[in-house]
């Protein structure tokens, strides 16, 4: 009980402290990229923004690339999701479901995350796509190439946030033809299996009367076959996976967003 | 000689009612025995008339002879192996009785069990006529073409033996501390077998072509009856066009095989038997000539043709109906918003 309260108070404090951010985010903002911490270009800005508007309506999502060296919080998660908030709240966001995929750069604290919200929670980004950008990422992350990190970071986004096969009108047609065709075939295939009558229908009693019968030994062929010793069985290790996990913090599921955080 | 039955009550063509010992007048109902129109048939005045009609045809080359019908006196087409039709003006059915007399004369008649009427429910019934099946099939223009048809054939009745030549083994398996040892003992195994066949039956014409008559087989030969002209009345009939000799070895060795077959299928005793030879004698063979009951639809759709056959013994349909190209759209347009709607839902829940 005692941590609900504190979460919730926690959660309250968090959108009180952001509202300063939030206030740079307008209705039907196009402009994607909010680098704080000025960790890019201006040409590297423009590419982002430029990227993001030719993607957006592709992968149905819009992308946000937010850089700080003064974070509200410590925490990235709360810092990404208020920030996807912030974004929702200012009516921004995909679609009716508000879909925005952050990519936020905390520089003081040397951590980055890469989150996803939407209304509904139906998420476009598996954790494991998440996960794979994050590791994709880490390098240009810990050299300092952060603009290269947050192209690569965006575009697998872009690329992984795409609809599914059921979310696209080309889905459905396709399965429609597909149960439409399948109908049509049973219909067309459903005639009946012809049979002829076998010339045994004519034969009386359907039987042969057997009147002679000879059976004579001839001779008798043999097989020798040695037989296999069964090797000692071998006992099967369990099937453990090796290696090891990259400095990645596991993707965290909250109420509307989920995303992976990693450290540089 | 060209003949109809009239109805001694109002003059009207008879015609025989199916699965009955009748013929039945179409207009006042009365029945007439098939026996007592039989007994007024005089067939060497019949045979004398056919040879009469052999020598004045024409010399043309043609297989079409012109007849008069004797109701209306219309030009009556048939063909040379035609011997019961009826008048395309006046309906009237018609017997050439000269065609199916002597060596044309049929031994037997297998009569229709169901008349015109049970045939068209039938058709409009069958399993065959699915959903897609244009609309116009069943309707009583289409309907009514059915037609009645006795087809000639030749039904073959052997009595024959087999000398059966083959190899059986058995095995026994023998386990050792190291090895299997698998012992197979051979055996010659002769055996003699005999069995009969009757009626096993080949199409003597060309109307229906062979593979649908195995389908439509096999019929009731308990049924058979001696042939008699009111049979045929009200129907189509033709004369053989094969003799008896020309399908004689395709039955002879369909009967061979099966007899072979049967043989060795029946030598027990043994896990596997190779045959080697076989010999199979026929010591009787027999060869009656039938008319079997066949009714027919020629069913036209956008210009094609489009037969259907039905046993007119057991109501067993062969053939193959057009598809409604409308309702195949329609099917499928249901299916795919169906399937449209569903892939919708299911990309909106996900």
């Amino acid at each position: 009980m005692r941590r609900k309260a504190a979460f919730f108070l926690l959660t309250v404090f968090a959108v009180f402290m952001l509202s300063g951010f939030t206030g740079t985010f307008t209705e039907g903002s196009t402009n994607y990229v909010y680098d704080e911490a000025h960790l890019f270009s201006q040409a590297k800005i423009d590419e982002l923004n430029e990227y993001i508007t030719s993607v957006r309506d592709k992968a149905k999502s819009d992308f946000l690339v937010v850089t700080t060296n003064e974070p509200e919080y410590d925490d990235e998660i709360e810092a990404a999701e208020a920030i996807a908030h912030a974004w929702r709240d200012a009516g921004n966001g995909y679609g009716k479901d508000h879909q925005v995929i952050v990519f936020y750069i905390d520089i003081k604290n040397r951590n980055a995350r890469l989150m996803e919200y939407n209304d509904r929670e139906k998420w476009r980004l598996s954790d494991s796509e998440i996960d794979e950008i994050n590791s994709y990422i880490l390098n240009d992350m810990v050299n300092g190439n952060y603009g290269t990190a947050a192209g690569k970071a965006i575009q697998g986004a872009a690329e992984c946030a795409k609809p599914g096969f059921f979310e696209r009108i080309w889905g459905w047609i396709t399965v429609g033809i597909a149960g439409g065709g399948a109908a049509s075939g049973i219909a067309l295939g459903t005639h009946n299996a012809k049979t002829t009558t076998p010339v045994r229908y004519y034969m009386r009693d359907q039987r042969v009367y057997t009147g002679r019968r000879e059976d004579q030994f001839t001779h008798t062929t043999t097989v020798v076959q040695p037989k296999q010793t069964n090797p000692p069985t071998s006992g099967h290790s369990g099937g453990g996976s090796s290696g090891g996990s990259i400095s990645s913090s596991g993707a965290g599921h909250s109420s509307g967003s989920h995303g992976g955080s990693i450290h540089f | 000689m060209i003949k109809t039955y009239k109805c001694p009550g109002c003059g009207a063509s008879l015609i025989y009612a199916g699965g009955t010992e009748d013929l039945k007048c179409p207009h006042c109902d009365r029945t007439v025995p098939v026996s007592e129109i039989a007994e007024q048939n005089n067939e060497a005045e019949v045979l004398a008339a056919g040879r009469a009609e052999d020598e004045s045809r024409d010399n043309a080359g043609t297989n079409v002879r012109e007849f008069q019908c004797p109701s209306c006196g219309a030009a009556l087409v048939t063909t040379d192996h035609t011997s019961a039709t009826q008048c395309a003006f006046c309906g009237a059915p018609t017997l050439i009785e000269s065609r199916l007399t002597g060596e044309f004369k049929p031994g037997k008649i297998l009569p229709f069990r169901f008349d015109k009427a049970q045939a068209q429910e039938n058709f409009k019934n069958w399993k065959g006529t699915g959903k897609l099946t244009p609309s116009s099939f069943k309707s009583a223009a289409v309907m009514d073409k059915v037609t009645g048809v006795y087809v000639p054939y030749w039904l073959y009745s052997y009595s024959c033996e087999a000398d059966i030549f083959a190899e059986g083994t058995r095995t026994r398996i023998m386990e050792g501390q190291k090895e299997r040892v698998i012992m197979t003992d051979h055996f010659n195994v002769q055996r003699t077998s005999s069995a009969q066949y009757r009626g096993l039956p080949y199409e003597a014409s060309t109307k229906i072509p062979e593979e649908t008559m195995a389908v439509l087989e096999p019929f009731d030969y308990d049924k058979l009856t001696d042939f008699s002209f009111p049979y045929l009345a009200g129907f189509q009939a033709e004369k053989y066009h094969f003799p008896a000799s020309e399908m004689q070895e395709r039955a002879r060795e369909a009967v061979r095989q099966d007899l072979i077959n049967a043989a060795v299928a029946d030598i027990d005793g043994y896990e596997s038997v190779s045959l080697l030879n076989a010999n199979v004698r026929f010591l009787q063979e027999q060869a009656d000539y039938a008319l079997l009951p066949v009714w027919t639809l020629n069913y036209e759709y956008m210009g094609k043709n489009y037969p259907l056959y039905m046993n007119g013994q057991s109501g067993e349909i062969d053939g193959e109906l057009p598809t409604s190209k409308f309702k195949l759209f329609l099917r499928f347009a249901i299916a795919f918003l169906i399937c449209f709607g569903l892939a919708f839902l299911f990309g909106r829940i996900l």
